[in-house]
């Protein structure tokens, strides 16, 4: 199973890397966000770098791999749909899990190289990663599987074309995004809408992603998230597979 | 028996029989034609074999196992529609198909190199899909399905949609794998397709094959040597002059045809049906076509 996930996940990677459109778009999005919003924060942080150290989180965790690594695997199944590849795929002896599984490596590694991309850009601009890089790397792990279990289970039982895939993510996703703090700080919020936050994902993929890579995780709100985290990944996971295990089913009885 | 083999299949949905104890067999290095209009049962068949659909009743085997994640293995599928990734190349789409049927890696490129020549790709085999034309999309789809050497291959309707050398080339890669000894079927909706590359064909007619054999063993089921399709304005006076005759007379397609019981001439029709207006009349030898008009004319 292992080694079947391995070639998809190399598939997954190489129509991304052939597919320029869609390999700028994941590039200059996450790059156009840090460079205007750690302008925009560099008078009330003090400079460039304090405001990218502060800003490079949410735009990592919240922006580029929302748009990668939930709309990414919605995009994935709908197009093994339309193309017809799904069905290719079931004739075949790679089993559904081994599909799934590499589909999740393959956003682990674009997951990286956006780390890479926004903390290169972080960098540059003087800006630093302050605290433990183990932790940070297990944060954006967690996210990247909590994110494609939520792609999974929201491609398999909403989207059934393309054009279904922008409305989704617009009206389910950007508000959650914006909701769970990725361009301004949670203190900003409204004292219901902080409570109303508590519950969107992504607003503890940013607390915690925050408090790993400031180094001030030892905060009892951070630590929270984390466990929220820590469970809430593996339910996504779960919740995706089941989900693509019936649209799976469905596919077989047309 | 190796092969494929399905015997009594019959699958239900609700009350809705779309196929009645189905059986068929396609031994190695033979060419099996399922024929049928739209809503026969031919996909549904197909997804039973391809173990995407559960039948209700009946056995599958494909070389002589039952269908599931190891049979697959030896089983190859073409989809009617171009099943591949357009931004890939059709090198890089060979060898991630082949590399979900555990062919080790040199193996592998020297496979990948036997289909496209086979497919006559070469001078795309590193073109993304997205950049070729249909009909090269389409001897991608087929060499997708064959590149992991399938001992039963099966074939939707394999040349829906494509222009006359597409097609050559695809009977003349069916009848290259017929000859290296692999259990080929496929469904078609066209009678020279059937008749040019298989051995045995079954036509398929509200979920059941009504009829089956060889070519031979099909065109022995119309009584005639001959047939002569007839236009005439005066329909009733050619039924009435080919009854006298003590001939057959058949609607075969929607065009009149009278089954003639010896070869003979068009002079020699026209003098037999006297004074009856003849608008067109031609000779024709008994072709599939008509085997499968006269099954839907007997079923109807």
């Amino acid at each position: 199973m292992l080694a079947d996930s391995v070639v998809v996940a190399r598939r997954i990677l190489g129509e991304l890397k052939r597919n320029r459109r869609l390999l700028t778009f994941w590039i200059v999005f996450p790059t156009l966000m840090l460079l205007l919003f750690g302008w925009v924060y560099a008078d009330g942080y003090g400079g460039l770098g304090p405001s990218f150290t502060a800003t490079a989180p949410g735009i990592l965790i919240g922006a580029a791999m929302f748009f990668s690594c939930l709309s990414g695997p919605v995009a994935l199944i709908v197009g093994e749909r339309e193309r017809r590849t799904l069905r290719r795929l079931l004739v075949s002896p790679i089993s559904g899990k081994a599909y799934f599984l590499g589909v999740v490596w393959a956003h682990l590694a674009i997951a990286a190289g956006q780390a890479a991309l926004v903390y290169g850009i972080t960098y540059g601009a003087g800006g630093r990663f302050q605290g433990s890089l183990t932790l940070g790397v297990l944060i954006v792990m967690l996210s990247a599987v909590a994110y494609v279990g939520l792609g999974f289970a929201f491609g398999a039982r909403l989207a059934r074309r393309t054009e279904d895939v922008t409305g989704l993510v617009a009206a389910v996703g950007v508000p959650l995004l914006v909701l769970g703090g990725t361009f301004f700080t949670t203190d900003m919020l409204p004292p219901f809408l902080y409570t109303v936050a508590q519950l969107d994902p992504i607003f503890h993929m940013n607390q915690a992603f925050r408090g790993a890579a400031h180094g001030d995780f030892v905060l009892g709100a951070m630590a929270r998230s984390l466990v929220f985290l820590a469970v809430f990944a593996p339910v996504a996971l779960v919740l995706g597979a089941r989900s693509y295990s019936r649209m799976l089913e469905r596919e077989r009885s047309h | 028996m190796p092969g494929l083999e399905a015997r009594r299949v019959t699958k239900r949905f609700g009350e809705r029989e779309v196929l009645r104890d189905l059986s068929l067999n396609v031994q190695p290095g033979h060419v099996y034609g399922l024929l049928g209009s739209n809503g026969a049962g031919k996909t549904t068949a197909i997804n039973i074999i391809t173990g995407l659909l559960a039948q209700d009743d009946g056995t599958v085997t494909l070389d002589d196992t039952p269908v599931d994640t190891a049979a697959r293995c030896v089983l190859g599928m073409v989809p009617q529609e171009v099943a591949v990734y357009h931004h890939l190349t059709c090198r890089e789409n060979l060898r991630f198909f082949g590399s979900l049927y555990r062919i080790r890696r040199h193996e592998l490129d020297s496979r990948v190199g036997e289909v496209i020549t086979l497919c006559q790709l070469d001078d795309y085999a590193d073109t993304a899909v997205s950049a070729l034309s249909g009909g090269w999309q389409h001897r991608l789809n087929l060499a997708v399905g064959i590149v992991h050497r399938p001992k039963v291959l099966l074939l939707d309707e394999p040349t829906t949609g494509q222009d006359i050398e597409a097609r050559h080339t695809l009977w003349r890669v069916i009848a290259s794998l017929r000859d290296q000894g692999t259990a080929i079927m496929l469904t078609t909706h066209m009678m020279e397709e059937a008749e040019s590359v298989c051995h045995t064909v079954g036509i398929l007619h509200r979920g059941c094959i009504e009829r089956e054999g060889t070519l031979d063993q099909l065109y022995a089921t119309i009584p005639a040597a001959e047939l002569a399709e007839i236009e005439t304005d005066d329909e009733p006076a050619l039924e009435r002059r080919v009854e006298e005759l003590g001939l057959g007379l058949r609607h075969y397609g929607g065009k009149l045809t009278i089954l003639l019981p010896s070869r003979t001439t068009l002079s020699d029709v026209v003098a037999r049906l006297g004074r009856v207006p003849i608008k067109s009349l031609a000779l024709r030898p008994v072709g599939l076509q008509h085997v499968f008009f006269d099954v839907m004319q007997t079923r109807a």
